[in-house]
Parts: structure tokens; sequence; C-alpha cells
């Protein structure tokens, strides 16, 4: 705490002397990207530099540059992004690792992901595989951290993240052809052919691995070869002047074969893991005049993930998972400029999300009606004040009220000032409400969802002779309420030169209801019968900062995030002298301190990123080297009091380096090689997502030039 | 002659004594007290407890089952005293909230028996945080054992880690499902009868 508190006052300390020192012209705050438009903050197209609440902004080019594949690799580069790897699909193995990002030190279910401000489906515990994504269509990443549900509803607890693809704009072919170590190929093929009043946007990607091991002393493989498929088309009408319709449908197919060795030494089952997706989203909009504009956006998606595996020896079957998802919404945004200073937003819809699995007695569904609100207003020119709320009412459990503040003021022209504050929630998932699962394989425990079982059905069932314990926590299943956050964010942006900038955001989220399980009773077998109710709280508090310089064709960024988490259930016991731990594994047990707490699992305190890039569109020489790390953080608990303090419990802290280098032939030929993680940092039990050293070389073939509309 | 007899008697006797002093501290703290692994049978519903025993300091056949020859026992994360529904012992537990080194004593009160199969006299989430999703379960630091034996003497036990294995005691992680579980505890078991450890 001191220490957090040294730095923020270090740094308003450098950064008033830096405000002093640069006073020099009148001209409004303009560093390089800030003219730059984004849309997720306010759902309106707002420049970078005017934005309330703290946003980052990955532009193509440093995707490109960067020689990233998929989303998690581009993701992991950003200040304040943390890739997890949970064990994410709840398969025997899982067809993927999960490969979630945490953001302000919020879980991955925290966290929304939207594709052109449509939400993606398809969680595994929670987690949306962010491998899942491939990077070749993306125009912009718009990331949008601090609770922000009053705009987008559930799960917009931590922030939200927009992934926007190309625009239907003007006519190019691409191709580009990717190999790498681990036998990875990657293929692509996309184009845009716009004619008078329609476009057409076309994006494929084939991608194939055969996989990685960084364990030899294990059967298993740590990454299992796959194959995906992705493709998108977009289409644009434009109706009438005022009247565009925007048709966009994405599809995705991947297939994982998975092999393990289940208590034998060698392999003896094994089976396909089979992710299939498809998205489609019909967007129309009008422009009634200068100040009214509306859309209609209709969203239906789909995603499927099923594994079967085998005994290998004589093909029965071993395990089976079958998940289905559905998610269909219809919802309706107007923008109206009241006046010079006032701007609302209104909108609302209704969204329809089903479920289907083998692990639910039946199919679910779940309806929910929505509202929105939001109005800006520039009080000043040098201020703007915006307010938001939003309603969403659902079938299955409580109704949730979304508010927001946020202010954003030019003190000086080159030093901005943002404030906000607001409310996040996450609705509960569908294993929360409806899981109704006995492991028969292992330990015949049994966990059912809140609305699958209640007090007086165990009672009941104790009766029947069913079960043989309802143990009194039983009484606390109810309805579940949504998890809920209050965030504030507070933080500034100063730009001393035109290419300078600098910029520092303090923040802190308090999440109550965090749903959990707790036994509530024991079957026949002896053994624990499980339900969720709404238990944890946590809080997550930290500062993030990150400097950008550009000089002619370099650009270097540095940016570092400080964060403290905690479980405040876990606190008090530690106050309370509750809470005992050992320092090795083997040693005698002790009262835990304050200074022992290390808080939630997963979190590093200290991770940083260091980037530079270089472009010389004359020579067409370019390159990148990147620096990521992430001080080390707690992943298992061997001495049972819920948190890591013995070196045991915590993975090492890990630098990733990667590097890039590539050369432009004319306008049409691009030859990119790279080398990831050059120091070779692995941790096969913890990061089984990051492997060893590795290569690429791609070529990149442009058959017909962009044009670009600005 | 008789005088050097008499210097040798009492030099013997105060070497007896002077050992005898020294030993006691140490009988209390490194003759009891061991740390073993006990790897048990795996499976939440299948199979037999593996079975242990106080006095042999280790495991017992499960085909001693229906004999005092055992004091507890021991499939997956389920504890069963040799007692009235789960044997013919008259063994009993409790779990005190103190470390290992700051029970000195068995205190003769709250000591509970398995009355059924679904009353056991321990509940997992008395001694271990579980963790169903990810199958682990970690024993809780600073909650202490204390049996009295199928055969009416004192031990107190503490227990340290609960790691996954397969049959050979070799850890494996997720997805691997494991068929043991290795524990690891100390122990203290005192042979003469009474309550002080």
């Amino acid at each position: 705490m001191k220490r957090y508190c040294s730095i923020s006052l270090i740094g308003l300390f450098f950064t008033l002397n830096l405000l002093q020192a640069q006073v020099r012209s009148s001209d409004s705050l303009t560093g390089k990207d800030l003219e730059e438009v984004v849309v997720t903050a306010t759902r309106t197209e707002r420049k970078l530099g005017n934005i309330a609440v703290p946003v980052n902004l990955i532009k193509q080019q440093t995707i490109v540059q960067s020689g990233s594949l998929r989303l998690n690799d581009i993701l992991q580069e950003q200040t304040g992004m943390v890739i997890t790897a949970g064990t994410g699909s709840n398969a025997v193995g899982g067809g993927v690792f999960g490969n979630g990002i945490q953001m302000q030190g919020l879980s991955p279910d925290h966290t929304m992901i939207l594709l052109d401000g449509e939400p993606l489906i398809g969680r595994q515990g929670g987690v949306m595989d962010l491998s899942r994504f491939a990077v070749g269509n993306i125009k912009k990443i718009e990331i949008v951290k601090g609770p922000s549900s009053s705009l987008y509803g559930s799960e917009a607890m931590g922030g939200v993240i927009n992934i926007i693809t190309e625009p239907v704009q003007g006519k190019s072919t691409s191709i580009n052809a990717r190999n790498g170590s681990f036998g990875t190929t990657d293929l692509v093929l996309s184009g845009n052919h716009a004619v008078r009043k329609m476009g057409l946007y076309y994006f494929g990607n084939y991608n194939s691995s055969s996989g990685y091991d960084l364990d030899p002393a294990t059967k298993e493989k740590t990454l299992d070869p796959y194959f995906n498929l992705t493709g998108q088309i977009k289409l644009l009408l434009n109706l009438s002047p005022q009247t565009k319709l925007n048709l966009s449908n994405r599809f995705f197919h991947a297939n994982q074969k998975s092999f393990y060795a289940v208590n034998s030494k060698d392999i003896n089952v094994g089976g396909a893991g089979i992710t299939s997706e498809y998205h489609l989203n019909p967007l129309l909009t009008h422009q009634f005049n200068s100040r009214i504009q509306s859309q209609l956006r209709l969203t239906m998606s789909r995603y499927r993930f099923t594994q079967s595996l085998d005994l290998l020896d004589n093909r029965t079957s071993y395990y089976r998972d079958d998940f289905m998802q559905g998610f269909y919404r219809a919802e309706n945004q107007t923008d109206i400029d009241l006046n010079q200073t006032l701007h609302l937003t209104l909108g609302g819809g209704f969204t329809l999300h089903t479920i289907q699995t083998n692990r639910y007695k039946e199919p679910k569904q779940q309806q929910v009606f929505h509202a929105f609100m939001q109005s800006e207003w520039k009080f000043n020119p040098k201020g703007v004040l915006i307010g938001g709320l939003r309603y969403d009412h659902n079938t299955d459990f409580a109704a949730r009220l979304s508010p927001k503040l946020a202010l954003s003021y030019n003190l000086h022209p080159r030093f901005k000032i943002n404030a906000s504050a607001g409310g996040g929630f996450k609705a509960p998932d569908f294993r929360q409400l409806y899981l109704n699962f006995t492991n028969t394989a292992g330990n015949g425990y049994s966990i059912f969802g809140a609305n699958e079982i209640s007090a007086d059905e165990l009672n009941q069932q104790k009766q029947a002779g069913l079960i043989a314990v309802v143990l009194p926590e039983a009484s606390l299943i109810k309805t579940l309420q949504p998890e809920i956050s209050t965030g504030i964010n507070f933080g500034f942006m100063f730009s001393p030169a035109q290419r300078i900038r600098w910029e520092i955001n303090f923040f802190r989220n308090d999440i109550n209801n965090l749903i959990n399980y707790i036994p509530v009773g024991i079957n026949n077998n002896g053994n624990s019968i499980f339900s969720y109710i709404n238990i944890n709280r946590a809080f997550t508090q930290g500062l993030e900062t990150q400097g950008t310089a550009s000089f002619k064709n370099w650009e270097i960024t540095a940016g570092y995030q400080f964060l403290l988490t905690g479980d405040k259930a876990i606190l008090e016991k530690i106050e309370n002298k509750k809470l005992y731990g050992r320092n090795s594994p083997l040693g005698n047990a002790r009262l835990m301190t304050l200074n022992d707490y290390s808080g939630l699992y997963n979190r590093s305190k200290h991770t940083a990123q260091l980037r530079l890039f270089y472009q010389d569109s004359k020579s067409g020489w370019g390159g990148s080297v990147r620096l990521i790390y992430r001080s080390r953080f707690g992943v298992q608990d061997i001495d049972g009091n819920g948190f890591a303090n013995m070196k045991e419990e915590f993975a090492e802290g890990m630098l990733q380096a990667n590097a890039t280098i590539s050369k432009k032939f004319n306008k049409e030929l691009n030859i990119q090689a790279g080398i990831n993680n050059l120091l070779n940092q692995t941790n096969a039990r913890w990061m089984p997502n990051l492997p060893g050293t590795h290569w690429f070389i791609s070529l990149q073939l442009f058959l017909s030039h962009k044009t670009n509309k600005q | 002659m008789k005088k050097s007899m008499l210097i040798g008697a009492t030099a013997l006797v105060f070497l007896m004594s002077s050992c005898k002093k020294d030993e006691t501290p140490d009988n209390k703290v490194s003759i009891n007290e061991k740390t073993v692994e006990f790897l048990v049978n795996g499976s939440g519903r299948f199979g037999n407890y593996t079975l242990f025993s106080f006095a042999v300091g280790g495991g017992v056949p499960s085909t001693d089952s229906n004999s005092t020859k055992w004091d507890f026992g021991i499939r997956q994360a389920t504890i069963i005293i040799n007692n009235a529904s789960s044997g013919p012992g008259s063994a009993f537990v409790k779990i005190v909230d103190k470390p290992f080194q700051e029970v000195t004593s068995a205190k003769l009160e709250n000591f509970k028996y398995d009355t059924s199969v679904t009353q056991r006299a321990i509940k997992l989430e008395e001694w271990a945080d579980y963790n169903p999703t990810a199958r682990t379960f970690s024993p809780i630091a600073g909650k202490t054992f204390v049996f009295v034996t199928a055969t009416g003497r004192y031990a107190k036990l503490e227990m340290l880690k609960a790691e996954p294995t397969d049959d050979n005691g070799s850890p494996v992680i997720p997805p691997t499902i494991p068929t043991k579980i290795k524990y690891t505890f100390r122990y203290a078991y005192q042979q003469n009868g009474t309550t002080n450890f």
C-alpha cells in the first residue's frame, strides 16, 4: 500500500514537472493517435482524445508488424493485459487451452468480448478462448477498461474488448502464407470489392499446427495437433444516401485430436474435439436527419463443442461431451444530437440465450430485455460529462440496473484528466443455474445449479432415502443474484509534443456476490453434494501507465501495471488470526499475517511491456522487438488457506522476448520473419499455452492495391 | 575396591540420571513424531479404504479390516475411524483448530466416531479445502487430528499434502484422472497410554 502511494506521488510530481517544462503552444491535445476514432467507449464514434474512460487502441499495423496470428498473441503484448492459461475447457483435457484475458485483475469471465460490436459466445468454464480468433481480418481492436455494463450489460465488469474487422471499402485482394515451428501453417485469402452502391469483403483463413510438447516426461503432448478454418463475408448495401445495410457473417471450425494416457504407461484414450461457430449480424442504419441516426442490429450466434474420446484398444466410448449454445438478439440504438452540447444515446432490445448439453437435464433458455440511455454533455469547450444507465431484466434471476458517470476535462491543452465510476455485473451463467452433474468417473461428487435444487427438494430426497444428509448450508440456496462490481477509474493523459504521449490510470474494482459452490449435502455414498450461491467478495486495485513516443520511422511504447487483489473473506480471517499456513509443504503451520497474503490466484503484481517498432516506407524494411514481463503469480493451494504463500504455490515470473523483421518489395510483396519467446521461457504445468522458442516466415502478396477512402 | 565400586556406582547412577534427563524431551519429539507418505485408493466411490495403523506406523492390508489392527482408513478424501459402523475397534477422533506442535495433550472431550456410513466422524470440509471442478483438495494448515486408537492409545496427526497420483504414486496433473491419492502426514503416537504428546 505504501509503495502504491509513493508511485502515484512520483507520477504526479513527474507530470507537473513535465507540464511546466513543456508548455509551448496552445494547440489542443494532439498525440499521434488521439485523432483516431473509437466507438466502443460510448457506442458512438468519438475521437480517442475525447474519451472519458481508459481506452487502448491496437491498430492493424501493430498487429501485422508483431506477426500475430491469433487474438491472444496480440492482446498479451498490451499494457495491463494478461493471458491466463486456465484449464479452460471442462472436457477431460479440453480441446484447447483456455487462452482467457485478464484486465484490471478481473478474471476472463468478467470481460466482454465483441466482434464488430456484437457479443461473442462459446465460453467454457467462463473462459473465452482467444485463440479461436484469427487476426488477419482485424482492422483494429478497441479495449475499454473499467465497468461498462451501463452500455453493454452482463460480463462487461472489467471492461470490453471490441474486435473491429475490415470495413467494406475499395478494391483489393491479398494472400498471406506462413510457415513456422511446430508444423504451423497459416493461409489467408482476403479481399474487398466495392461497386457503386454495394460492396463485399471476404476473408478466409486456414490454420494448423502439429502441436508441441513442453514436458517429455508425460506421454501426452502439451498441445495436441489441430487445424481450424475461419471465414468471414461482409456485405454492404447503400440503400439510399441515408440508409445502409451491413450484412456480416463469420464461421469457424476447429478440429483437434487429443490423446491421453489414462492410468497407463502408454496412450490409451483418444479422439477428436470439434468446435464450430456461426455468427450472422445484419445491421440497418438510417440517418433521419442531421441530428438523428438510428440502427437496428440483429445477431444470431451459434456455438458448439463436441468431444468424443474412446479407449483405443477396443474402441469403446470413454468420454462424451456435447455443448451447444445459441444467442439471438434484436436491438435498436438511436443517437440524437439535442443541440451543440448535448448528445443522447437511447437503446433497447431483446435477447434469447439457449443452451443444450449432456451435462444439463434438458435444454435451457433465458430471455433478457434491456434498455439503456446515455447522455453526453459538453458542459464547456474543455470538458465533457457522460452519464449512462442500463436496465437488464432476466427471466431467470434478479434484474439489474447499471449506472455510469464519466468526466473528462482538459486542464491544459496538453493535459487531460479522466475520472469515471460505474457499475458492472455478470449474470449467473448457465452452469451456475442449471448444471446437473454427478462425477461417476472420479470422485462421485454431485454438483447442481441453483435452479436445479433447493433445500426443500434436498429434504424431500432425504426423506425418500435418496440422499443421506442435508447440511444447514442448504438453506442458503436461493435465486442467484448477478455478480456485481463497482469500479472507479481516475487518470490523466499528457502529451508534451505531437508524438509523445503519457497516460496513467488508477483503478479500483469492488466485486460482490461472486458465485461459488458450497457443500449442501451428502449422498448415500458419503460424497458431497455441491450447489452454487452468491458468497465471495473481492477487490482489485492498482495503476496502469503507458508512454508512447514516435520519431521518424520508430515508435516505442513502454507500459506497466501494478496490481493488488484480494478475497475479502480471507483478509478478514487473517485479521481475526484464524488462518494458518506453512512456509514449505512439510513445515510447521503458523498464523498467516497480511504480509503473507498474495491476493487472488493467477494475478501478477507487476506486469510490464516494452515494444519497439520500426518501419521505413522508402526502403521497405521494418521490424519489431517486444518484451513482455509478468511477475510470479499464485497457482495452487498446498496448505488449504485459499491463497499462495509458499514458494511451491507460485509460478515463477516470466519474460518473453519476441522479434520480427520484414521487407517490402514494390507494393505487391511483403516478406516477414519472426522469432517468438527468444529466451525460451516455458512452464509446462502453469503456462502450457506458451510454447518454447519458435520462428516463422510469411509471405504476403497484394494482388491489387487498396484504395482507402480517407 | 569398595571405594572404587561406590564411585563406579555413583558414576553409573549419575550417568543414568543424566541420560534420563536428556532423553525426556527427546522422547517427546523424536521418538513419536514421524512424517510418512500414505498411498490410498483414489476412487471416491469404489473399492476398499486403505487402512493405517499408528502402532505399525504404516498401512495394514484390507483383509484385516474386521480387526483392531488399524486405526483409520482413507478412500480418496473420505476418512473412516475403526469403531461402530466402520470397524470393530474403539477408535475416536476429533479435529482441533491448533497447529500440530501446539497440541500437547489429547483432552478427553468432543471425540467422535462413525455412527453410520453417512454420519462419519470427519467431514471433508472440516480439514480440507476441496475444489470439485479441479478435483483437488488441500489439507487446511492449522488443523490437527487427535485420535484415540483402535486399542485405546492416543495419537495426533497433521495432514500436510494430498497429491493425485497414478497407481505407482507418481503425481498426475489434469487431464489425467488420478487412481490414487498420496497423502503426506505427520503424526505422533503416544504408546504409553497417556494423553500427553
